[in-house]
């Protein structure tokens, strides 16, 4: 619809816009000649269906006026919020955005009459080339006067739509035929839709684990921190700080600089841009809907519908916002199964890039075989969770948003967007991590504790003992746990070993604290425990078996 | 007949959408009790993909079971 340009382009400010609702998952506040600005989460009605609508519902019940963006190409399906919102009183002004797309599309909208049988100021325009903001800016000005007035009976959506419908008659010419593509067909069809799948994660693991990880990592971790900037820094401190615990948690072999910003700079930020990148790019196409249509019957074994795709995909970028966007679903159920399943078994943008930097050089089987168990372990605990968990999944009903090239500004706007708030997000946990190992090595506790769990890590997973300080960092990130990984000298089976066991292992700190927000503690607890148990006898198996 | 059986080009009347969620979210569509549907795409046992104008919904197969359609003929409404 445009509501998040809009947003931006009043609050100067930006905001996530993909190609389809829902991507507005966390709400973003912004002010407008003073006046405080809210960007509610995309909807089509107030019917209070999912969690997005309760809460653009809530943010409606404290606002003044309300800015309502529709999509001209789609004016009928989009008037029945409109008529929602005139219902509740607020002040308003409808946006009708998106007009060159019905100006090239030969669709003549009769506006005038629009506002006439609204009795509300009615802008056209195309909010991405800026188009009608200055005569929104007007109307918003003279709508501030205005004071809200009682709201009418709710009526039945049934009543509500009749009425919508009864408005389009008047201001637009019948709908046309819909056109689905042969491209539609193609990403919906069964088996050319799976080809089309597996043709885009290929390129994914490609573009990030030969190009990213093998040539881009290369320079930014081998030559810009490891050759660049740490040996003069490591001289430099090394010469001021006499040999103690403030020297090593530093420049140690866990230091703040020489392991905590390397990994978070160096090593992940190029892997995480530009997974965010590839990730943006499929969002704003509009193919996630596609393979979410592609999937439907894969997942109701898992108790889910296709619709889940979307933040499981969000998920393989970064698992804390993917538990926020699991709002997106119908049912309390399948938003507990497809948190259970992000918190064990999805690793996030940083991580697999870590995995892929590691396993890709081993060749490609160890890489298969680690997409396998993964998907072993999601469908097996899916299943189990869909059989114990009291109640049904629900059907899919998800509307598809058009094929779109995707705009190359707003793609790497967002990746950029992405990748900072990463950066704000890992680098404190990283920080505490590093002071936290450091000191654990500095007081001699880590080697006790690798004394102590060697049963496990030697007899279990057969690893050396030293790996015990990356299941410690990923506690608090697994991706830095992986990243700690890189330092051991470990055999092939070992490296894939270790790297599985961690994928599996606990949710990084984030998303913990969003899962209690989200579903309440005893199910993030749930969550920890039960990825602490699936990860140690998933890695003990493999040791058996490898 | 319900909206499995629907065929990819056709037009459908919606008579009577079971669940209740899908009835709500496809009146905020456009697409509910009374209008008018094209049958776009659909897959044996779902999704069914409807459009009407330019928008497309896809309706998995639970509750395309519960979706009643009638077909349409002659001028379009």
């Amino acid at each position: 619809m445009g509501k998040s340009v809009v947003f931006m382009s009043l609050a100067k400010k930006y905001a996530e816009v993909s190609n389809f609702p829902g991507t507005t998952v966390e709400v973003s506040r912004g002010k407008w000649r003073g006046n405080p600005l809210t960007d509610t989460p995309g909807v089509y009605g107030l019917a209070g269906a999912n969690e997005e609508e309760k809460l653009a519902e809530a943010l409606l019940a404290q606002a003044d006026l309300a800015v309502n963006v529709v999509d001209a190409t789609r004016l009928s399906r989009d008037l029945f919020l409109t008529l929602q919102l005139l219902d509740r009183g607020l002040p308003l002004v409808v946006v009708v955005n998106m007009m060159d797309e019905a100006r090239n599309g030969g669709l003549f909208l009769d506006l005038a009459k629009l506002e006439a049988l609204l009795h509300v100021p009615v802008i056209p325009a195309t909010a991405v080339k800026g188009e009608g903001m200055a005569e929104l800016a007007l109307a918003l000005e003279s709508l501030l006067k205005k004071e809200k007035k009682s709201p009418r009976r709710q009526e039945e959506s049934a009543e509500l739509r009749i009425r919508a419908n009864s408005i389009y008659r008047q201001v637009a010419p019948p709908l046309a035929k819909p056109a689905f593509s042969r491209l539609d067909r193609w990403l919906t069809g069964g088996l050319t839709g799976l080809f089309s799948a597996a043709l885009v994660l290929a390129m994914i693991w490609w573009l990030l684990g030969g190009v990213v990880a093998g040539k881009l990592v290369d320079f930014t971790e081998g030559v810009v921190f490891n050759r660049w900037l740490l040996p003069p820094l490591v001289r430099l401190l090394g010469g001021l700080l006499p040999p103690g615990l403030l020297r090593q948690v530093l420049i140690g072999d866990f230091g703040l600089f020489t392991m905590a910003l390397a990994y978070a700079i160096g090593l992940l930020l190029p892997l995480v841009f530009s997974f965010y990148l590839l990730l943006a790019l499929l969002e704003d196409s509009g193919y996630l809907p596609r393979l979410a249509v592609l999937l439907d019957n894969s997942f109701r074994p898992l108790g889910l519908n296709g619709r889940a795709v979307i933040p499981l995909i969000l998920g393989f970028g970064c698992v804390t916002m993917a538990v926020v966007s699991t709002r997106m679903l119908s049912s309390r159920r399948e938003r507990l199964i497809l948190i259970f399943l992000l918190g064990l078994a999805v690793p996030c943008s940083a991580q697999t890039g870590i995995t892929a930097l590691m396993l890709v050089p081993l060749g490609m089987g160890w890489l298969v075989l680690y997409g396998l168990i993964l998907m072993g372990v999601f469908l097996a605990v899916g299943g189990l969770l869909n059989k114990f968990l009291p109640g049904q999944a629900t059907g899919l009903f998800l509307e598809l948003p058009p094929l779109r090239l995707p705009r190359l500004g707003n793609i790497w706007r967002k990746a950029w967007k992405k990748s900072w708030s990463f950066l704000g997000d890992a680098i404190p946990l990283f920080a505490l991590g590093a002071v936290l190992v450091a000191s654990l090595d500095h007081l001699g506790i880590l080697a006790r504790l690798e004394l102590t769990l060697a049963p496990w890590t030697r007899g279990w997973l057969g690893l050396p003992p030293q790996v015990v300080s990356s299941f410690i960092l990923g506690m608090i990130r697994r991706d830095f746990g992986a990243a700690g990984l890189m330092a051991l000298a470990l055999a092939p089976a070992q490296r894939f070993i270790a790297l599985m066991t961690l994928t599996l292992f606990v949710p990084c700190i984030a998303t913990l604290l969003v899962t209690v927000k989200e579903q309440g503690l005893l199910m993030a607890l749930a969550v920890w425990f039960s990825s602490v148990l699936t990860a140690l006898a998933v890695g003990g198996l493999l040791n058996l078996v490898l | 007949m319900n909206l499995l059986s629907a065929f990819p080009g056709k037009r459908y009347l919606v008579l009577k959408i079971k669940d209740p969620l899908a009835r709500r979210q496809a009146d905020c569509l456009g697409m509910g009790e009374g209008e008018e549907v094209y049958c776009v795409a659909r897959k044996a046992n779902g999704p069914v993909i409807l459009g009407r104008g330019g928008q497309m919904v896809a309706v998995g197969g639970k509750i395309a079971r519960g979706i009643q359609i009638s077909p349409r003929r002659g001028p379009k409404r």
